[in-house]
């Protein structure tokens, strides 16, 4: 299968600070691909690089095979972007904008666009500028979606939608997907990337530091237990190795767990247990253990 | 080409009311021509005498005061000053306009060039400029043929409007250059206010000082209406460093907007 | 009170380089009087005393002797008025509107502070600054006539004219910050101002030449300030008294309309 990005060693110093150092990453065709790290990770840096508004001190990327910087009006053609913040021309209507985003691109979009409008319930008559920051939002995924682009680069993307419309827009993006479209999407609203993503890039500091299926993140990750006994539990009942966190108050103790799970299962199974937890983790404590434990 | 016609519909209300200023501001001053014609020997008498200077700095060409046409270039240099502040207030906002309203991240991520942007705002801008330039030479010329169908000279009439024009994309071009360049621009109109100024007032200097070398100094005296009346043509020194200013300034921007880092809001 | 000074600070370039472009407009302009018409050589007021009267006005020269320094400033005057009329608008207009042209209004006006006191503060940072180009064009008026003045006094004349001066910043100051209390565009607040300047300046030149028109001159804060009168007397006590009534009424319009108004946020 073909990358629709494939980005190499990319990097970007604005003078002295850094932005990204050698980012390296491929998203695949036909992928949802999470690009997560905490605020000014370089996420935004990345993505802005990708759209050719601004320019790598060194590296390079490519999209559709095509070079981004070389080609970028090429590559356009085929990319919808939603940036997290959106921001329009003074007085212009809505129906005013995506019709002049429609202009830019060689094909009739008039249908999507109603399709769209309606599906995210927007008032087509209304001044952009009179709208609310979630309208605006919305406004800004119908311009990036209405010429059924191949890739879809989303910044950010369901900040300030309420909890309908990010349901509405995460069928929008699934559907989209499974038309064949490419999804990058940048957050850092985990569950959401967790939920969506087959696979996330973790960046942190300017730097790739995890990049990963969902699914092994998960596998080759921590299990977390909590378990209530019916007898107090002595320091020694969980000294096992791999476990840590340990937090044992009386008669309720949880701890982190990675290793053979027999093992814990066989520990558990010699106490009398009153009730027992076991959680996968979330993305969001693996990232945040992934921010605090490393480099 | 569609940033062509939003450009075209973004600053048409704008460029009407400026052509609205300047047929009045010229409408006035040939107002005036009347009061002077009554009085022509007095007039002419005087200006004969008047040091040098002080007739350059107002525009009036002696030996044709007395025609419409050159008292014309007297209320020339008064509407060539509001022709400098619509340019430029359009060469400093139309590019800094996406990064001051935050539409940049829109313009520029549509599949067409950082180039195709810049020759669509660039070509809107020569279109109403050219539709100003016209709407007033027709306006102005029916209104100076008015007074004397005899005297009326169209080629040097003409060589005038065109020397407006020329004027403003050359105002166009340096306020374009500066906005290229410059971070972020909050306000238009103090720049551009301020930059005219600047050009005007060396136009002041330049006017008293004996040697010649300050006019290239300053576009407001690349085109002296005096010597268009006199010769029918344009000083080539002068009109020749008005070209070259207005292909500097248009290449160093396409280059620099080209490479520009745009960044997020 | 922090936001004064807040604004102070922001400012501080914008004041230099006005005060930059004053220094040079004056000294720039009393240049010519070295050139043109220094002491001794009656000859120019001898052509202009043979001008008809709507010429003379027209040029501003009428009834002034120029050979004297202090009388040729009163004609520069014209200029440094209409610079400080440009400054005075925009900085009324601009320092009020800027917070929703910046989107600081949703971090300023939420704060514990009432809009009654962030328009005080931003009027008091005006008129200080207003007073800091005050005291610099005043500065280099002084020095510069006293250079061309020869023994002759002037310091009296100027301090009229001065006086005049701080009446049309104050005056102007006012309908910029009336506009910015008005609008919820700041562009549209800024562009108001400016054009209210632009057609007062024009028809006090019109009532200049056009004696028939002189009722005009109650609808032109520049003809409340007229050089001749000042200096030549003749000048009624009703102007400074209009001035401020029409102040009291922008600012108290401002402040009404401020404070009624939606935010454009």
């Amino acid at each position: 299968m073909q990358n629709t990005i494939e980005i190499h060693n990319l990097t970007k110093f604005y003078g002295k600070s850094r932005g990204i150092t050698d980012v390296s990453f491929d998203v695949g065709e036909g992928e949802i691909f999470g690009f997560i790290g905490p605020n000014g990770a370089g996420k935004s840096t990345t993505i802005r690089t990708l759209l050719a508004l601004i320019y790598p001190t060194s590296g390079s990327a490519s999209i559709f095979g095509l070079d981004c910087i070389k080609n970028a009006p090429e590559i356009a053609k085929r990319v919808g972007y939603l940036p997290s913040e959106v921001f329009y021309y003074d007085g212009m209507k809505v129906k005013d904008l995506l019709n002049y985003s429609a202009s830019f691109y060689k094909k009739d979009c008039k249908k999507k666009i109603q399709d769209l409008a309606g599906r995210l319930d927007l008032d087509m008559n209304r001044k952009i500028e009179d709208l609310s920051f979630g309208n605006k939002k919305k406004v800004g995924i119908v311009q990036g979606l209405l010429h059924s682009p191949d890739l879809i680069i989303l910044d950010e993307p369901t900040l300030g939608l309420d909890p309908l419309m990010q349901q509405s827009f995460f069928e929008l993006m699934q559907e989209e997907n499974n038309r064949g479209a490419t999804v990058l999407m940048s957050s850092h609203i985990l569950n959401e990337v967790q939920r969506v993503c087959s696979r996330v890039a973790i960046i942190k500091d300017g730097k790739i530091i995890k990049l990963e299926k969902i699914s092994t993140l998960q596998e080759t990750s921590y299990k977390r237990f909590k378990i209530e006994t019916y007898d107090k539990m002595s320091d020694d009942t969980f000294r096992i190795d791999g476990v840590s966190d340990l937090k044992i108050d009386g008669k309720t103790c949880s701890f982190i767990y990675k290793g053979d799970i027999n093992l814990i299962v066989a520990r558990i199974a010699s106490l009398k247990i009153v009730n027992l937890w076991a959680d996968e983790p979330d993305l969001e404590e693996i990232f945040l253990h992934y921010y605090s434990k490393e480099v | 080409m569609n940033v062509f016609r939003q450009e075209c519909k973004m600053n048409f209300r704008t460029t009407l009311l400026w052509i609205f200023v300047l047929c009045s501001l010229g409408a006035v001053f040939m107002a005036f021509f009347p009061i002077i014609q009554g009085d022509l020997k007095t007039y002419l008498k005087l200006l004969d005498n008047f040091p040098p200077a002080m007739k350059a700095l107002m525009g009036i060409v002696t030996e044709s005061f007395s025609t419409p046409l050159g008292y014309y270039s007297f209320a020339f240099t008064f509407v060539i000053l509001s022709g400098a502040i619509q340019a430029m207030n359009l060469g400093v906002g139309i590019v800094s306009k996406e990064t001051r309203d935050k539409t940049a991240d829109f313009l520029m991520t549509k599949p067409i060039s950082r180039t195709g942007i810049l020759h669509a705002k660039l070509s809107a801008s020569v279109v109403l400029l050219g539709c100003t330039g016209l709407v007033y030479t027709v306006f102005m010329g029916f209104m100076i043929r008015a007074y004397s169908a005899a005297d009326f000279d169209l080629k040097k009439y003409l060589l005038e409007c065109l020397a407006f024009f020329i004027l403003q994309i050359i105002f166009f071009a340096i306020g374009l250059l500066v906005s290229v360049f410059a971070r972020k621009i909050k306000a238009v109109l103090p720049v551009s206010l301020g930059i005219v100024f600047f050009f005007y007032a060396i136009s002041a200097f330049a006017v008293t000082s004996a040697s010649d070398k300050l006019r290239f100094l300053t576009p407001f005296q690349y085109f002296k209406p005096e010597y268009i009346i006199n010769n029918g043509s344009y000083e080539i020194a002068y009109l020749v460093t008005g070209l070259c200013i207005i292909i500097v300034c248009v290449l160093a921007s396409y280059m620099w907007f080209s490479r520009k880092d745009v960044h997020s809001v | 009170m922090n936001i004064y000074m807040r604004e102070l600070k922001a400012h501080t370039k914008s004041i230099l380089i006005w005060c930059a472009g004053m220094i040079f407009l004056v000294a720039a302009g009393m240049g010519k009087y070295s050139a043109g018409a220094s002491a001794g050589d009656n000859s120019m007021n001898e052509l202009i005393g043979k001008m008809p009267q709507s010429l003379q006005n027209l040029f501003g020269v009428g009834t002034f002797d120029l050979t004297i320094a202090l009388e040729f400033f009163a004609i520069l005057f014209m200029y440094i008025l209409f610079l400080a009329a440009i400054h005075a608008v925009m900085l009324g207009s601009g320092i009020i509107s800027k917070e929703e042209r910046d989107r600081t209004a949703e971090f300023l006006l939420v704060k514990p502070v009432s809009r009654q006191k962030i328009l005080t503060a931003k009027l008091l940072a005006s008129v200080t600054i207003l007073l800091v180009f005050f005291l610099v064009t005043y500065a280099v008026s002084y020095a510069i006539l006293s250079y061309y003045s020869k023994g002759a006094a002037f310091e009296d004349g100027l301090m009229k004219l001065m006086a005049s001066f701080g009446a049309i910043q104050l005056l102007f100051l006012s309908i910029g910050a009336f506009f910015a209390g008005i609008f919820k565009n700041p562009k549209r607040s800024g562009a108001a101002g400016t054009a209210v300047m632009m057609i007062m300046y024009i028809v006090a030149v019109i009532v200049d030449v056009v004696e028939k028109l002189d009722f005009l001159k109650y609808i032109t804060f520049f003809q409340y300030y007229d050089a001749k009168d000042i200096l030549k007397g003749g000048y009624s006590i009703i102007y400074p008294v209009i001035s401020v009534v029409i102040i009291a009424l922008l600012i108290y319009g401002a402040y009404h309309f401020y404070q009624k108004r939606d935010m454009k946020i």
